[in-house]
């Protein structure tokens, strides 16, 4: 059973972002980290590896060369072997030339379920772990609380409004997990020094099958701005709680909101 | 030595440092307002490998240089000066045993030591001796293949909650401290030890510094530390690596009380503006600054030495342990100046940081006693006698 | 190419979605500037009978892609048969609504936009805009020239209003038969009912959302009451449905419901970032925190410091009485 995880280096949450001149995101300015929703798709990884139902965890990335070091992280907490794919045509890519590249790879490394996060930090589509199902043609089991891999089926737990379901495909498939399966791991010391022995191999795009004429970006970014400034905040303090419910009352009724 | 840290020194102390703000910082208050030894961190840093790297591959340990152990405990300090102290004393209670003990010795204490399953401590100081160490009273007599230990000890960190205890004892009362005193390992499940009494403490509240009593408690021969009369000379080859860590503990210290002034400052507007725009409390956080990174280089210099067993060690790491405790003392009281009343309260944790400071001038021999070895180094070095 | 305008319209119990009818709006509002079709994917358990019931919401062509209660991502290789050459696919931006857009832009190799708050067509230009970073950066976005269609755009809730009081009636069509198609062996083999949320968070208008100030399930019944009151529904933060006072089912945020409510009103939540990306395009926000410094009193329109516990009761009487008034 191989298990292929799918993570993405973000930039952290508090760091100070840049854009190029074509409106991409600099991702050499900033701090960067494994996309913290992608932690809870190798940390379901992992566990499966723990009770023994997966018996090769290995890591798959799309990015600069600098996401190697995502990577390494992730090789850290555990798993087997990691493969990065860069490629100078990659950069702004958006979602659907992303998933081809996923989908092309993960047809070289044949897992039985490729896991990935529910989403990533800095753009909120979600539509990866779909559209590479699409694309390579295998079920999704998507939005996992749990991965559970038995008699030869993959099941999920999938929160719905009013309980849950388990949902279950055969594999070769592709599942996206939530935070809901646990707190990811730290690496441990050991771990980390492991890692710096794990195999990690760089391809290029060619070494998948395509090529930059492949994936063209769909998407054109027109204009990227800051959000608009909001009038500045209206501050209550000091005051009773009978003024400040009447004060929150009268700012709602201005409002039409009651 | 390379001047500049490492990658990997540098990657340890990223690593370390998501640990701490993320699991540890958030403790700190707790801990020491309960005056809890925090267990569950201790279980953590266990997890993580972080207890063991001080022992070597073959016991399980990750073998890491001097000034990578200093950079973890600076960075668990950075956060809480308590759970600092858990990697602090594993080392500083194996250290006697990695100078003088025997492989068989090793073999049975070490893994057990290295995985975090098992805690040691460091036991010299009595009542009557702290840093008069020659007058130690506690007395071990030989009896067949045993030693049969009586006495107590004071001032025990970790005393109460060690599974093994490295005990010093005069095996000959009548040579005195210096020559007829031996080390001991002592597992505290052996009938007669006990811990009657924790301190109350200023600082490093979470931290059990026990009272030992020992009525009777038989040691086998095979536990005794080097040869008879060895043990003042294991203790102080001991302190003059171990007390290494305590410097590390307070550049930690003084970082982590550097970083929540800066942070304060930044966040905080009086008189219309925000407080770190005021020259005088710019001026007041780049002495802080200086003095934390001057005592940190002190402290990777001194290391470095360490692991290179230099003939003046003792120069090294108590120029080192003396700089940065003092350093970690006045960081410590300037950042509550910097916070003015929030300051002295303890909803920010400066105030903690400060009384936690404190113990670094004391534990591990005193500023007094670390200018003694260092002004007896540069008598040597002069090539000046020793008073008579 | 043809200039019609699909959605997906889900229904749970013969209902149409709240997020159905507000893409019909959005649908029938842009295929009027499009000159195409306002044209309905139906899909879900009594989505046949309650198809031609969305003509009177302005749509114009209904395609019923299943008719049964099954896991959303079955019914896409229907979707992606259907939409044949239109112009612009419209899917909720709820995780069923995103795993049939993300199959679409997989299987049809076509442009993905969202979720977006607004969506503009230039002539048969479409141009998306949507918070992304994080909210910290807002960009408008098109598809190449000569890119596939239809574009796929995910919709935040609350973008577009639902029409009320129409009388139309849609053109009702079954889809055509897709042969087996992977996508469609997901198959749900157990299912549990554990909470009964009772408004859909995602279509809530007003939220009453409590963090970790709110102390436990206790106060949560003080938000539930000044919620009534307003006629809103109860969020939370991941805090506060990690400590177990609320199902995960009211989580706001990252890893929980994305809304955008005309009023939401946080008590005792920080606002860290994770909970702001679930929220940041509500219309008005007030908030109530004992921490002058909370994040949260930096993005909201009305901040209130004070204590949750003594200032909630008495907003909710206030509201009760102005309301009863």
């Amino acid at each position: 059973m191989k298990i292929v995880v799918c993570i993405k280096q973000v930039p952290a949450t508090t760091a100070d972002k840049r854009y190029e001149a074509d409106l991409t995101l600099d991702r050499a300015s900033v701090d960067t980290v494994i996309n913290p929703l992608d932690e809870y798709a190798i940390e379901q990884a992992l566990r499966l590896a723990d009770a023994g139902k997966a018996d090769q965890v290995v890591y798959l990335s799309m990015g600069p060369e600098q996401a190697a070091e995502a990577l390494r992280r992730a090789l850290a907490m555990g798993g087997d072997e990691a493969y990065l794919v860069t490629d100078a045509a990659l950069s702004g890519a958006d979602e659907w030339s992303t998933a081809r590249v996923l989908a092309s790879a993960l047809d070289k490394l044949a897992p039985d379920v490729a896991l990935m996060g529910m989403a990533s930090d800095d753009a909120r589509g979600s539509l990866v772990p779909g559209a590479v199902a699409a694309m390579r043609n295998v079920p999704l089991l998507s939005y996992g609380a749990e991965l559970r891999l038995e008699d030869g089926v993959a099941r999920i737990r999938r929160l719905n409004a009013s309980g849950h379901d388990i949902i279950e495909a055969p594999m070769p498939l592709v599942a996206s997990v939530t935070d809901q399966v646990g707190e990811p791991r730290y690496a441990s010391l050991k771990g980390i020094m492991a890692a710096k022995r794990k195999p990690l191999e760089t391809w290029g795009l060619s070494d998948i099958g395509l090529s930059a004429d492949d994936l063209r970006p769909l998407t054109t970014v027109d204009s990227a701005e800051p959000p608009e400034a909001k009038p500045p905040t209206e501050r209550v303090e000091n005051v009773a709680p009978e003024e400040a419910a009447t004060r929150i009352a009268d700012w709602l009724a201005a409002r039409k909101l009651i | 030595m390379t001047y500049r840290l490492t990658s990997e020194q540098d990657e340890l102390r990223a690593v370390v440092r998501e640990l701490a703000d993320e699991r540890i910082a958030p403790r700190a208050a707790e801990i020491d307002a309960k005056s809890e030894f925090p267990w569950d961190l201790k279980e953590l840093l266990a997890k993580q490998d972080l207890l063991g790297t001080c022992f070597e591959e073959q016991y399980g340990g990750t073998n890491l240089d001097g000034v990578s152990q200093a950079i973890l405990v600076e960075e668990i300090a950075r956060a809480d000066a308590t759970t600092s102290l858990i990697p602090i004393v594993q080392k500083l209670g194996s250290l006697p045993i990695s100078i003088a003990g025997t492989d068989e010795q090793k073999q049975r204490y070490f893994p057990r030591l290295a995985s975090g399953e098992w805690l040691i401590a460091f036991a010299l100081t009595e009542a009557a001796a702290g840093s008069d160490v020659a007058a130690n009273r506690m007395k071990a007599h030989k009896h067949g293949d045993d030693y049969v230990l009586n006495g107590s000890k004071r001032f025990i960190t970790h005393g109460s909650i060690a599974n093994v205890v490295i005990a010093f004892a005069l095996t000959d009362p009548d040579a005195g401290g210096r020559k007829g005193m031996s080390g001991f390992i002592v597992e505290t499940d052996t009938p007669g030890f006990e811990s009657p009494r924790i301190e109350h403490k200023m600082g490093i509240r979470g931290s059990p510094t026990a009272e030992l009593n020992f009525d009777d408690v038989r040691v086998p021969a095979a536990n005794r530390l080097g040869e008879e009369g060895d043990g003042f000379k294991i203790a102080m080859a001991t302190l003059d690596v171990s007390r290494l860590g305590v410097a590390a503990q307070a550049v930690g210290i003084a970082q982590g009380a550097l970083d929540a002034a800066v942070q304060y400052a930044a966040d905080r507007t009086q008189f219309g503006q925000r407080v770190i725009d005021f020259e005088v409390i710019q001026f007041m956080l780049a002495d802080m600054a200086s003095q934390t990174e001057a005592a940190r280089q002190l402290v990777y210099a001194a290391a470095a030495r360490a692991d290179d067993n230099v003939p003046d060690l003792p120069y090294w790491t108590s120029a080192a342990k003396l700089i940065a405790g003092d350093t970690a003392m006045k960081v410590t009281t300037d950042a509550v100046q910097v916070l003015g009343g929030y300051g002295y309260i303890t909803e920010y944790p400066v105030e903690r940081m400060m009384r936690d400071a404190k113990i670094t001038q004391l534990y591990e021999g005193t500023q007094q006693i670390q200018r003694l070895l260092v002004a007896r180094q540069l008598l040597a070095r002069s090539g000046v006698p020793a008073r008579p | 190419m043809t200039n019609d305008i699909f959605f997906l319209a889900e229904f749970v119990e013969g209902q149409p979605q709240r997020s159905a009818l507000e893409l019909a709006a959005g649908a029938t509002r842009l295929a009027a500037q499009s000159g195409g079709q306002a044209v309905a994917l139906a899909y879900g358990a009594g989505a046949a009978a309650g198809a031609a019931g969305l003509g009177a919401h302005g749509v114009d062509r209904v395609v019923v892609l299943g008719d049964e209660n099954r896991p959303a991502i079955t019914f896409a290789p229907a979707a992606a048969a259907s939409v044949g050459d239109g112009l612009i696919f419209l899917a909720p931006a709820t995780p069923n609504g995103r795993d049939i857009a993300a199959a679409l832009v997989g299987k049809l190799n076509v442009p993905a936009f969202g979720p977006v708050n607004e969506i503009n067509l230039d002539g048969t230009t479409l141009h998306a805009k949507q918070a992304t970073l994080q909210g910290s950066v807002v960009t408008v976005s098109q598809p190449v020239d000569g890119a596939a269609t239809p574009a796929v755009v995910l919709v935040l809730a609350n973008t577009f209003t639902p029409a009320e009081g129409g009388s139309g009636s849609a053109e009702v069509s079954e889809a055509a038969s897709v042969d087996d198609d992977p996508l469609a062996r997901a198959k749900v083999v157990e299912s549990h009912t554990e909470e009964q949320s009772a408004v859909n968070l995602e279509e809530a208008t007003v939220i009453v959302a409590g963090g970790r100030g709110v102390g436990g399930p206790d106060g949560f019944e003080t938000l539930g009451e000044l919620a009534r009151a307003l006629g809103g529904a109860v969020g939370a933060s991941r805090a506060a449905a990690d400590a177990g006072w609320v199902p995960y089912q009211l989580q706001i945020g990252q890893t929980g419901k994305v809304v955008k409510p005309s009023l939401y009103l946080g008590c005792g939540i920080s606002g860290a970032i994770q909970h702001r990306v679930g929220m940041q395009t509500a219309e008005n926000v007030v908030a109530i925190n004992k921490d002058p410094d909370a994040p949260i009193g930096e993005f909201a329109d009305l901040f209130v410091v004070g204590d949750l516990f003594a200032i909630v009761p008495r907003l909710t009487d206030e509201i009760k009485r102005r309301k009863g008034a």
